[in-house]
């Protein structure tokens, strides 16, 4: 939720621990060896050099202007999905319940 | 307008075939206390699609051994009976109901019942539910749809159009243009080949769920309206609005939005998760 686009592409060599992946990576035959949103950890780094994967999409952090765009883009959609309801209680309990959810890293 | 006489319904499921002979006979070898597996074999290999996507399902990601299970009978002691009676069920029921994939976006509904699925499966046994048989009720739960679709697809094109244009909910514009709703069409169906009383309940009342007073209605009523809050398999563009949580189903179930709230991240990636199931 919180990664702009495809990311942005660097080389292996230039991915550090801690970075994730906003795509899958996949090995030459397209056969997926880790999914999008895992954080690089030392181990899945040397596992990928020795797929001899050379490059990765790797999350780009956000700007203020486009979290804010995001969290408003994610409001705006919840309240069209709660609109028929959310004058009853208990759907505005949920409503609050998944829009803190869906914003809380925005 | 009512276009359509619940006689109708009856005829056009009634002229459905029913599951077919090795299905059921699957379904009650699986259901005998011990099992027999050599029985079950001899049985499955007479219809080697079902035995195929037993297998592929058995595989996917989402049981946690992926890719090491080669034949029915590994299958079937890695999924244990009761998972494998589920998933033949809803495998068999699937395949019985053809739908005109343009009419409902079928991966939607599909990805829709697989979060249902893994929400239910998920919270059973906080209702003291097997998870496997709610998993299985979260597949079936909104078979009338594809029924209605396949049944009567000009009337039902109608009341989807009916729906986008007046922003109703999809059960009252079901209810409007054909007379009722899918939750009737899925629990005649449920009926008709003679699934467990709780699924066909569970099918045909999840959206009116007050007086079924049945704990596995209860639980699907409720996914449902998570997974549709959490927006799992409805178009960006339609927007399917959630229906509305009952506060009778709410008590009877008895939990807190805080609990709920702290499970929220897990039934999210178990939903996510069982998006990629593909049967």
């Amino acid at each position: 939720m919180q990664e702009s686009g495809q990311g942005r592409q660097i080389a292996l060599a230039d991915v550090t621990v801690g970075m994730r992946f906003a795509t899958d990576v996949t090995d030459e035959k397209g056969q997926r060896l880790v999914p999008a949103g895992t954080v690089v950890t030392e181990r899945l780094l040397e596992q990928l050099a020795r797929h001899g994967i050379c490059a990765v999409n790797v999350v780009a952090p956000m700007s203020e202007e486009e979290r804010h765009a995001a969290r408003e883009d994610v409001t705006q959609r919840l309240e069209h999905r709660f609109s028929l309801v959310k004058d009853d209680p208990l759907m505005a309990e949920l409503y609050r319940l998944i829009l803190n959810y869906r914003t809380k890293d925005l | 307008m009512v276009q359509i006489s619940e006689a109708e319904l009856d005829a056009r499921i009634s002229e459905l075939p029913p599951l077919s002979p090795v299905v059921t006979e699957l379904l009650k070898l699986l259901n005998q206390p011990s099992v027999d597996y050599a029985a079950l074999e001899r049985s499955a290999v007479r219809e080697p699609t079902l035995v195929a996507r037993v297998l592929r399902l058995a595989n996917s990601p989402f049981f946690g051994v992926s890719g090491q299970i080669a034949t029915f009978r590994e299958a079937c002691l890695v999924l244990g009976s009761r998972s494998l009676r589920q998933v033949i069920m809803a495998i068999s029921v699937m395949d019985t109901l053809a739908v005109d994939g343009k009419l409902l976006e079928l991966r939607q509904v599909w990805l829709h019942a697989l979060a249902v699925a893994a929400i239910a499966r998920h919270l059973a046994p906080s209702q003291h539910i097997d998870p496997d048989y709610a998993f299985t009720a979260g597949l079936l739960h909104d078979i009338g749809k594809l029924a209605l679709a396949a049944f009567f697809a000009g009337p039902y094109a109608q009341a989807m159009a009916h729906k986008r244009q007046s922003g109703c909910s999809l059960v009252d514009a079901e209810r409007e243009q054909l007379g009722f709703d899918h939750g009737m069409a899925g629990e005649k169906l449920a009926r008709k080949w003679h699934l467990p009383e709780d699924l066909a309940l569970a099918i045909g009342r999840h959206h009116r769920p007050d007086d079924a007073e049945n704990a596995l209605v209860d639980l699907i009523h409720f996914a449902d309206v998570l997974a549709h809050a959490l927006e799992y398999g409805m178009d960006e563009g339609e927007g399917e609005v959630v229906p509305r949580l009952h506060a009778t189903v709410w008590n009877r179930l008895g939990w807190d939005w805080a609990r709920i709230g702290a499970l929220l991240p897990s039934l999210d990636r178990e939903a996510r998760a069982a998006g990629a199931i593909e049967l």
